[in-house]
Parts: structure tokens; C-alpha cells; sequence
């Protein structure tokens, strides 16, 4: 490898607040955990087919969740993907990962600010408290709450990333505490009448290949890893508690879904009134309401407190990526990649005030303005993207600089799951295509201009980083090794 | 008793498979990471060193 570099100080230094504990990082993975897929998944793939696409679509995510952990434990700096990129392949490739990123978070924080509000006038209908206003005005009131969520999760945001790990946290833990409670209900159920059991006949009535389309579109709820590595600069021991808080919020949330989708299976009771045909049938001709129908049956008033359920949990995928998205425009700015004021640190809060509120103003304007469905399937793609090419930097950094950095965890068995990675999500990507064609005309797009701001901008702008260095070390080595050898 | 065809047999079978895996692959991450956290010098030359011999 050449002659070797000084090895990195053990200690991060940081101009942020370094306040987060090992609880709360994984509280923040957690939380982009959404029970919104199920009903739609058994629908595609039937009752084995839901059980198969989140034991699947966890072991995919616990894959790239080793490399996240891997390059935060090495490089734990707020900015994420887009800092990894910038040590493993440079300015343009890390600048367009940001790019994509702050999008991708930014339209993620919409469709969670609007599911929000959804749910949140129907707990109202619920519980009357709109019945003396005519129920097709009630739409009206979506827009409006939405924002008022967002604003109210962005001054959270702005109060600081400690406000923002506990009341993450607090909202996370009752969602998680209610869908565990869903599961161990079905489990107890499934003992205590066993013929329930047959709701999984047939296993996988529409085939094995649906399973693509379906971990497609739920693999979004894994990705909680990527909202804890833009915490590097804000965690208590990050080389130790960035790689744990990862894996943990992966396996946790694999479990809970593997529960709660085998709960919604035994719910139901075959024959019992209302139900027509088999069970997983009429559980998925209710599409995305769904999980719902199955789970009024399995507890008394599930329906209701399923809406309350979806409300934690939209809250806490909101809070989540208001906060990664934030940061990751807080980096570009931070290394001339974007204007110097995305830099900008209130000095009482420590929080990057102004990356806060130009992500604000996204979030906000998607969620006032665009159809945030097709939108919100264009994120996804990003997000896959983005992931595709960490996969690739721990690949990279790994035997290009892996004695030079100061590493907290080395993921096993090398290069194996980073490759098995790459090639299952591009699989995923594809897949996704089918399902929205304006998601490949939305990402292009983004992407095209992220092009053009880096070549008229950050390309002239974006300062020399430790990466950087680093980098070009390593190519005038390569260089003067090709000369040696001929 | 419920009767299982071929493919409940194989999902069953990928379902244990592959939450045994995960299972192991937390562990023993979590595991390295409490080694690791306890070394002076942490390159990966470092930890295969203190890890494999």
C-alpha cells in the first residue's frame, strides 16, 4: 500500500452539539419505519409472500447497512453518502450524491407531512369531531396541517439535535411498542386456534417474482440507516454507537414487520361475518387499508388505534428526514459545494440553521404544491441510487485507504454483501420503473441539474477536504507505482 | 395439522434461513465492535492483525 498517511485523531471534533446517545440514534432509524405496505403487499404476493418480502428486503438492508456502518464508524461526519463519496471517488460523483440525497430526504419529509394529515383528520372523523362539517370540505384541511407539522417538526429541528433524538425518540418507542403489541396478539391468537394457520394456504399464490415489486416498494422503511449516519457529528462515541445504532435499527424493524404482517394474516377468521373467500383475499382487496381491516379484527377499536399508529409513525419519519436532509445540505455548504450560508450554525442552538430552512422551503413547497405520490417513487429510486454507490465506496475505501483511516467496525465476509448489494438493488430499481414512469422522468431530472449546478458552481467553489487529500495521495502513488513497474 | 406444498416448504425454510443469518450477523458485528473499540490502533491492517493473528 505504499507509504502510509498518519492515522486520524480517535477523537471527532465537531462544531455541532455532540449530545446523541446509542437510545436515541436508533430511535432515529426506527422511525422511518411506516406500516403503510402491508395490506398492498399481500395483495401482490399473497399471505407467505408479505412473511418472504420483509424477511428478504431485511437481509438486503442489513447489507448495506454493514457498509454504512463500516464507512460511518471511519468517517462519522454529518453529510453521509455524501462525504463517503467524496473520499472514495471525488467532488463530482460526492456532489451529486448530496444533490440527490437533500432530494430525496426533502420529498420523503412531504409525503410523511401529508400522510400525517391524512390520518390525522380521519382520527377526527373518528371520533366526530367533523361531523358537523360537510366530510367532502374535510380536504381542505390536508394542505394546512401538513405545513403545520412541518413547521412544527422544523422548529423542533432548530431547537437542537438533542430536542430532536427526544422527542424522535418518545414518539418512536409508542409506535414500536404498539406494532410489537400487534404482533405478539397475532402469535397468542395463532396458538390458541391453530386452524388460523391455514390463512397461509396458498403460500404464494401469484408466484415467486412478485416478490420484486413488492420489496420494491417497502424497502424504503429500512432505510433508517442512512438517517443515523447523518449523525456523525452530533453522537456520543460515533466510531462505536454509529455502527451498533445501524444494525440494531435494521434487525428491529425486520422482527416488528415479520409480526405485525403475521398478525394480519391470523386476524382474520375464515367464514366469520363480513368475510367473503379466502382470508388473505379480503384482506388485500382492501388494498392499503388493508392492514387496518385485519387488525379492527384482531383487537377492539384496531382500526382507531392503528390511525393513531400511522400518526407516531409519519411524525417520526418526518422528524427523521427533516433532520438528514438538513445535514446533508449542511455538508455541501460546509465544503463549498453549495453556497457558504447552507454552513451557517446558529451560534445559541448549534443547529445549521440555514440548511434547516432552504430544506424547509422544499419540503414545505412539494408538500403544498406537487403530487407527492409519483414524487415520493422518484425519492425512492434516488435513495437506491445512493446506496448503490456506498456500496461501492466501502468497496473502494476499503482497499484503497483502509490503512490509513481509524475504523470502529469492519463489515465480515468482504467484498461479498457490499457486491450481493449492488446487484440486488439495481434488481429493485428496474422493478420500481414499472411501477411509476414519472419517478424516471423526476429523477433524471434532479439529477441533470445537479449536473449543471456543479459544473456552473460547485466545481469552482467546493474547497480541498481531508477526502480530497487523501484521494490524490493515493492517485500520485498509483501514478509512481506504474512507473516502477513499466 | 396444516398440510404444506412445495413452495410453503421452501418459504418456511428461507424465512428461518435468512432471520438465523441476520441474527448471527448482528451478533457478531456487535461483538467486533466492542473488540475493536478496545484497541490503540484501529486501521484494517490493525484489526486483522489483533483479530485473525
Amino acid at each position: 500500500m505504499g507509504k502510509e498517511l498518519p492515522q486520524q485523531d480517535t477523537e471527532v471534533k465537531t462544531e455541532l452539539s455532540r449530545d446523541l446517545n446509542l437510545f436515541q440514534i436508533t430511535m432515529m432509524g426506527l422511525g422511518m419505519m411506516i406500516v403503510l405496505g402491508i395490506g398492498n403487499s399481500i395483495y401482490i404476493t399473497g399471505p407467505g409472500g408479505v412473511i418472504l418480502t420483509f424477511t428478504l428486503n431485511g437481509l438486503l438492508a442489513l447489507f448495506t447497512a454493514m457498509s454504512y456502518a463500516e464507512l460511518s464508524s471511519a468517517i462519522p461526519k454529518a453529510g453521509g453518502t455524501y462525504n463517503f463519496a467524496r473520499i472514495g471517488f471525488g467532488k463530482g460523483i460526492s456532489f451529486i450524491s448530496g444533490w440527490m440525497e437533500w432530494f430525496a430526504s426533502s420529498v420523503a419529509g412531504s409525503m410523511y407531512a401529508v400522510t400525517f394529515a391524512i390520518y390525522t383528520l380521519r382520527y377526527f372523523e373518528q371520533i366526530g369531531m367533523l361531523a358537523w362539517f360537510p366530510p367532502r370540505y374535510s380536504e381542505l384541511f390536508i394542505k394546512p396541517v401538513a405545513v403545520l407539522i412541518a413547521l412544527f417538526f422544523i422548529y423542533i429541528n432548530y431547537r437542537g439535535a438533542s430536542e430532536t433524538g427526544k422527542i424522535g425518540a418518545l414518539i418512536t418507542v409508542a409506535q414500536t411498542a404498539f406494532m410489537i403489541f400487534i404482533g405478539i396478539t397475532g402469535i397468542i391468537v395463532a396458538v390458541k386456534d391453530p386452524s388460523r394457520l391455514q390463512n397461509f394456504k396458498p403460500f404464494l399464490p401469484n408466484g415467486w417474482s412478485k416478490l420484486l415489486v413488492t420489496m420494491g416498494f417497502t424497502y424504503v422503511a429500512f432505510e433508517g440507516y442512512e438517517v443515523i449516519a447523518q449523525a456523525g457529528d452530533e453522537t456520543i462515541e460515533p466510531r462505536k454507537n454509529l455502527p451498533k445504532a445501524m444494525l440494531y435499527s435494521v434487525y428491529i424493524v425486520c422482527l416488528t414487520y415479520i409480526a405485525v404482517a403475521f398478525a394480519t394474516i391470523v386476524a382474520v377468521k375464515a367464514g366469520s361475518p363480513g368475510v367473503t373467500g379466502e382470508p388473505w383475499r379480503w384482506i388485500g382487496s382492501f388494498r392499503e387499508k388493508g392492514f387496518g381491516e385485519a387488525v379492527a379484527r384482531l383487537i377492539p377499536a384496531g382500526n382507531f388505534l392503528l390511525t393513531l399508529a400511522v400518526i407516531f409513525s409519519s411524525t417520526s419519519a418526518l422528524n427523521a428526514t427533516i433532520y438528514s436532509a438538513t445535514r446533508t445540505s449542511y455538508a455541501l455548504g460546509r465544503d463549498g459545494m453549495l453556497p457558504a450560508v447552507f454552513a451557517k450554525i446558529s451560534e445559541k442552538r448549534k443547529t445549521p440553521s440555514m440548511a434547516l430552512f432552504f430544506t424547509s422551503v422544499i419540503i414545505i413547497s412539494l408538500a403544498v404544491f406537487l403530487p407527492i405520490v409519483h414524487v415520493a417513487s422518484s425519492a425512492s429510486i434516488m435513495f437506491l441510487f445512493l446506496f448503490f454507490i456506498v456500496n461501492l465506496s466501502v468497496i473502494k475505501i476499503r482497499y484503497n485507504m483502509g490503512d490509513e483511516l481509524s475504523y470502529g467496525y469492519l463489515s465480515p465476509f468482504f467484498p461479498v454483501f457490499p457486491v450481493a448489494a449492488i446487484i440486488l438493488q439495481i434488481a429493485l430499481a428496474i422493478w420500481l420503473a414499472h411501477m411509476s414512469l414519472i419517478a424516471w422522468i423526476v429523477a433524471p431530472a434532479w439529477i441533470i441539474l445537479g449536473i449543471i449546478a456543479y459544473f456552473l458552481y460547485s466545481k469552482k467553489h467546493a474547497s480541498t477536504v481531508e477526502g480530497d487529500i487523501r484521494v490524490y495521495w493515493k492517485k500520485k502513488e498509483h501514478r509512481k507505482q506504474a512507473k516502477l513497474t513499466g | 395439522m396444516v398440510s404444506m406444498d412445495k413452495d410453503t416448504v421452501l418459504g418456511i425454510v428461507i424465512i428461518i434461513a435468512t432471520l438465523s443469518f441476520n441474527t448471527f450477523l448482528v451478533f457478531y458485528s456487535k461483538k467486533m465492535i466492542e473488540k475493536i473499540s478496545g484497541m490503540k490502533r484501529t486501521t484494517v491492517r490493525d484489526i486483522f492483525k489483533e483479530l485473525h493473528g
